[in-house]
């Protein structure tokens, strides 16, 4: 927790990276796209259900930092900074009312071929079929219990989960406290606990 | 009851989030407590399994796709190219002042009348019908222009056009092309259009411009203030 208080924006290689795209380094952006892009397209689609949309969300999130070069100043990690930016953009993808994602949407997809949704399950190859079946359950009701709860845990939980984000880094994007996401976390947590029950019910602890 | 006072801490625990002798008193409790031990394991097996799902990996022209917005953005920004729509509208204007080809105006008088025609959506005035002074000349225009009160009976129509600055939206309309060219089969086309064959020259174009849902609205739009005529 101390070396997080003496961290300064300036210690982080990719705010050195953001920087020198604003000296005119291009290749230093498309270094940051490469580095972040599928996360942002990971994130966002975990947040809006469809690949899509998240890719063209992540599209916008990335022309964003690039209209923002001359104005940007280092005042946090830029993974924090883009991702606020790319919470920004779903929530307004959500609230703009255009998009829609039924549940069924995350149903098991073995009957639509190509779907996207297969990306979404664990490789189990090599793992009997009852198995495989059960990760295709987990990763379906996951999505569905990702999309009842509400946007500020959805998000808490996929940074600190997926990204490895600290609550520090999280109040960051959220415009929070540490202790609010703390709550945050939490509260996504019991509901995916609740909403997994008889599946953790079923494993030998 | 001291579980349910450890246990919304019990996933901050476990992200190693807890000031040390918070964690150390959760660590404690948990020594002694099979519930909140068994608790925290399911919290990890959540963790775990949200973990495990696979991270989304984008599709093959995602990459693409984004450099090739970027360079379209980059060239709109640095060169604010001249679209299709608002070329030939510069051209139309260039062509209405540049008055010494007189030939001209019969087919620009009769496209003027079509163009409010199409916008109003009912018959306007003819070239050939007496004129109201709706508008006054502009001073700019030369002397046999002046002439030709017909011509500027719908200045108003070409005016408000002047504040159309979504060309390229209505460019991209995608509209049904199979009437494109069938100009036989309109109904209340001025006949006085029919004779004359310059004025089919953009016909697609203000076909498109007719059908354009939001026209009205894109007519509200404030003038940008520039001149509309060009002397």
């Amino acid at each position: 927790m101390e070396q997080k208080e003496r961290f300064t924006p300036h210690d982080d290689p990719d705010v050195q990276l953001m920087l020198r795209f604003q000296q005119g380094e291009m290749e230093a952006f498309q270094q940051l796209f490469h580095k972040y892009s599928p996360s942002v397209v990971n994130f966002a689609f975990r947040f809006l259900g469809t690949q899509a949309r998240a890719e063209e969300i992540a599209q916008e999130v990335f022309l964003q930092v690039y209209r923002w070069q001359k104005r940007y100043e280092p005042k946090a990690k830029f993974s924090t900074w883009l991702f606020k930016i790319a919470h920004n953009h779903c929530l307004n993808e959500v609230r703009k009312g255009e998009y829609r994602v039924s549940l069924e949407s995350f149903d098991p997809p073995e009957d639509r071929e190509g779907d996207e949704r297969e990306r979404n399950l664990p490789d189990t190859t090599s793992a009997k079929g009852e198995d495989i079946l059960a990760a295709k359950e987990a990763a379906a009701r996951i999505q569905r219990i990702l999309h009842r709860i509400p946007e500020s845990q959805r998000t808490a939980l996929l940074l600190s989960r997926m990204e490895g984000m600290s609550y520090q880094e999280v109040a960051e994007v959220l415009g929070s406290t540490e202790k609010a996401v703390k709550s945050l976390v939490f509260r996504a947590t019991q509901s995916l606990k609740e909403g997994l029950r008889d599946m953790l019910d079923s494993y030998d602890l | 009851m001291i579980c349910e006072t450890i246990k919304p801490h019990l996933v901050a625990y476990r992200d190693g989030e807890l000031s040390e002798q918070d964690r150390s008193r959760v660590t404690a409790h948990l020594n002694a407590c099979p519930a909140c031990t068994r608790e925290e394991k399911q919290l990890g097996r959540v963790e775990e399994m949200l973990i495990n799902l696979e991270r989304i990996t984008p599709s093959p022209d995602f990459a693409a796709t984004f450099w090739h917005r970027l360079e379209q953005e980059g060239q709109s920004s640095q060169e604010q190219p001249e679209s299709r729509l608002a070329r030939w509208w510069r051209g139309l204007r260039e062509d209405l002042t540049s008055w010494q080809w007189t030939p001209a105006l019969a087919g620009a008088a009769s496209l003027l009348v079509f163009l409010s025609y199409m916008l109003t959506g009912r018959p306007t005035t003819t070239p050939t019908s007496p004129v109201q002074p709706a508008v006054q000349v502009v001073a700019a225009v030369p002397p046999p222009v002046a002439k030709e009160p017909g011509l500027f009976v719908n200045y108003n129509v070409l005016a408000e056009l002047d504040k159309l600055n979504h060309f390229d939206e209505i460019a991209a309309v995608q509209l049904p092309g199979a009437h494109d060219t069938e100009l036989a089969n309109e109904e209340n086309l001025p006949p006085e259009l029919l004779k004359d064959p310059s004025f089919f020259v953009h016909y697609p174009i203000l076909k498109k411009m007719e059908e354009l849902k939001d026209l009205e609205t894109v007519l509200d739009l404030p003038a940008k203030g520039d001149e509309h005529i060009r002397g």
